[in-house]
């Protein structure tokens, strides 16, 4: 908040920070919805993000993706926020709804993609320190891998097993109930 | 009359009725340990078309970091996790180090035996001493949670040691990271009637009086069943009880700042209550069956689907003979229910005359054979919380 003026708020939330992914595009973004991201918060509060903020980790396409659900969440937190002091108003609380169900066919949406697309997502929302998309992408894994077998998530994941038969066969006798 | 210490809810000695109250330790100092990074990559598409397009993202094989890798497994049903540990070594070591892995699901992992023999039950050390009957996860580690030198009592003075108590925990990680401790009091010969209730606060580190059984709701005609094991549903603990006037078999609810109480009716008006339990957020109550000649010749396992109408069904009903291999089998004397698994339609009890740790499926109708216990001991579920808990940082 370096930069903001003493009670300034209104500057405070236009301030505008640039984001630069792995492959050195530019990304103009507002304070309040790159600080979705912890990491990115942590960094504004410390001043660190004159000449914009690099993101070696992030390449420009999961960059732009990771944008597109701050901005959204970034909006919905302000609806919160703004609506918080008339909590009890009835009208408010519909329009709250009307808004979450609006939220939540974008976050449905916003996972429909393949999943090595997924998985940058979540290295992504880990790196940067982003709880919701962090939530939402490791539920939609977990909801994929769920019920499969050992054998399933193997062939899924490229996953070698390196058990031996014995080291196998003891796991399955341990927890029994769980592959009948 | 050691005031202070006396205060402490004991175990009670023999008997085989008491109750332990287990949080294993908090994990402090364990996060980050050994395990290398798990390679999760996503498999490369073969020619499935549409994929295709996603190649050089997938070529860049993104391997997920540990942390990511729990919390997508904790959100999956003890089954497939499992299931899981069979996909890879690193899988494995992963899943079986449940104290990285503070976010697993919390399901019944074993049990703990108490072999009286080892137990000098003295006061102010009241620990549990005995050993970890593993069902699910092997080598978990585990370390019982002490209650010596952590309450003090606000007027010692006034204590008298209480003929027997018994304590119960309320606890669910779910809700809060804070626990409360229900003590049950008695003084007179008959073990059942409740004369004080006593509760400790992890929030306000103090025992705290309830004002005498009225303000819990206890009448003198009221006994409560404690060998009948208890349930934590919506945040409430329940244990069977009885009321003698009326021959009715009931389930008091307590909460865990002594304030509210109530009774719920048991699904049959005269019964021989076996176990009071929770399992799939539901209260679970099993009856035993006695037949015209009054034998014992059953266990009916009910479930009260809707908490507020206090609707019970009959969820499951089982002979002794398929049981036990025997009719007449009376609770206490001849058998014991010690648990119903959390997730699943599973019983498990001891049979008392060749001490058999034996486990029930619902859905199979199998019995098993868990362990030979060898000798008698008390036994208690364990579902291990490994989360740092802030209500208990300062106690080691």
């Amino acid at each position: 908040m370096a930069s903001a003026g003493s009670g300034d708020e209104k500057a405070a939330a236009a301030a505008m920070i640039t984001l630069i992914s792995s492959d050195n595009e530019k990304f103009e973004v507002t304070e309040a919805t790159a600080t979705l991201s912890q990491t990115i918060r942590h960094m504004i509060e410390d001043g660190c993000t004159d000449g914009g903020v690099p993101l070696p980790n992030v390449t420009s396409k999961i960059l732009a993706r990771v944008i597109e659900y701050c901005k959204k969440h970034a909006t919905a937190a302000a609806g919160e926020e703004g609506s918080s002091s008339s909590f009890s108003d009835a009208a408010f609380l519909e329009v709250d709804r009307a808004f979450l169900e609006e939220l939540e066919e974008f976050d449905d949406a916003f996972l429909e993609v393949d999943r090595a697309t997924l998985f940058d997502l979540i290295l992504a929302a880990n790196y940067l320190d982003i709880k919701g998309l962090l939530n939402l992408t490791c539920q939609k894994v977990a909801d994929s891998v769920k019920g499969k077998t050992p054998e399933q998530i193997r062939e899924m994941y490229n996953i070698v097993n390196d058990l031996t038969p014995e080291e196998e066969a003891e796991i399955r006798r341990e927890t029994q109930w769980a592959f009948e | 009359m050691p005031g202070k210490k006396a205060a402490v809810p004991g175990r009670r000695s023999g008997g085989g009725i008491g109750r332990f109250w287990l949080l294993p330790a908090a994990a402090s100092g364990c996060s980050g340990g050994g395990i290398g990074r798990l390679r999760l990559r996503p498999a490369i598409p073969g020619g499935r078309g549409k994929r295709q397009s996603s190649a050089p993202a997938a070529a860049a094989a993104p391997s997920l970091p540990d942390d990511a890798l729990v919390d997508i497994l904790s959100r999956v049903p003890a089954r497939s996790l499992c299931r899981f540990k069979c996909v890879s070594k690193a899988w494995r070591d992963l899943i079986a180090d449940r104290l990285r892995c503070t976010n697993l699901p919390q399901t019944l992992a074993g049990f703990f035996l108490n072999d009286i023999r080892n137990n000098g039950g003295g006061v102010g050390e009241h620990r549990v001493v005995g050993h970890l009957v593993d069902t699910l996860v092997p080598n978990s580690g585990w370390k019982p949670f002490s209650l010596s030198g952590l309450e003090e009592i606000e007027d010692p003075a006034s204590y008298t040691e209480p003929n027997s108590r018994f304590t119960y925990l309320i606890f669910d990680p779910a809700v809060s990271s804070h626990f409360q401790l229900v003590e049950f009091q008695m003084w007179m010969e008959n073990v059942q009637c409740v004369e004080e209730v006593q509760i400790y606060s992890s929030q306000t580190g103090v025992w705290r009086w309830c004002n005498g059984p009225d303000e819990c709701g206890f009448e003198e005609d009221e006994g409560i069943s404690f060998f009948a094991g208890s349930a934590l549903v919506n945040g409430m603990l329940h244990l069977g009880a009885t009321r003698f006037a009326t021959h009715e078999e009931l389930i008091i609810a307590v909460d865990g700042q002594g304030r509210e109480c109530w009774f719920i009716s048991g699904p049959e008006k005269r019964a021989d209550v076996a176990f009071v339990g929770q399992s799939q957020g539901c209260l679970h109550y099993m009856t035993q069956h006695r037949d015209s000649t009054s034998e014992m010749t059953a266990l009916s396992i009910w479930v009260l689907q809707d908490y507020d109408a206090e609707e019970w069904v009959l969820k499951h009903s089982v002979t002794f003979l398929q049981l036990f291999g025997r009719t007449n089998c009376d609770v206490e004397f001849d058998y014991k229910v010690v648990a119903i698994h959390p997730d699943r339609n599973l019983i498990f009890f001891v049979q008392r005359w060749d001490l058999k740790l034996k486990s029930y499926d619902m859905d199979t109708k199998e019995v098993c054979v868990v362990r030979t216990l060898g000798i008698y001991c008390d036994i208690c579920p364990y579902v291990p919380y490994f989360a740092e808990s802030s209500a208990l940082a300062y106690k080691h």
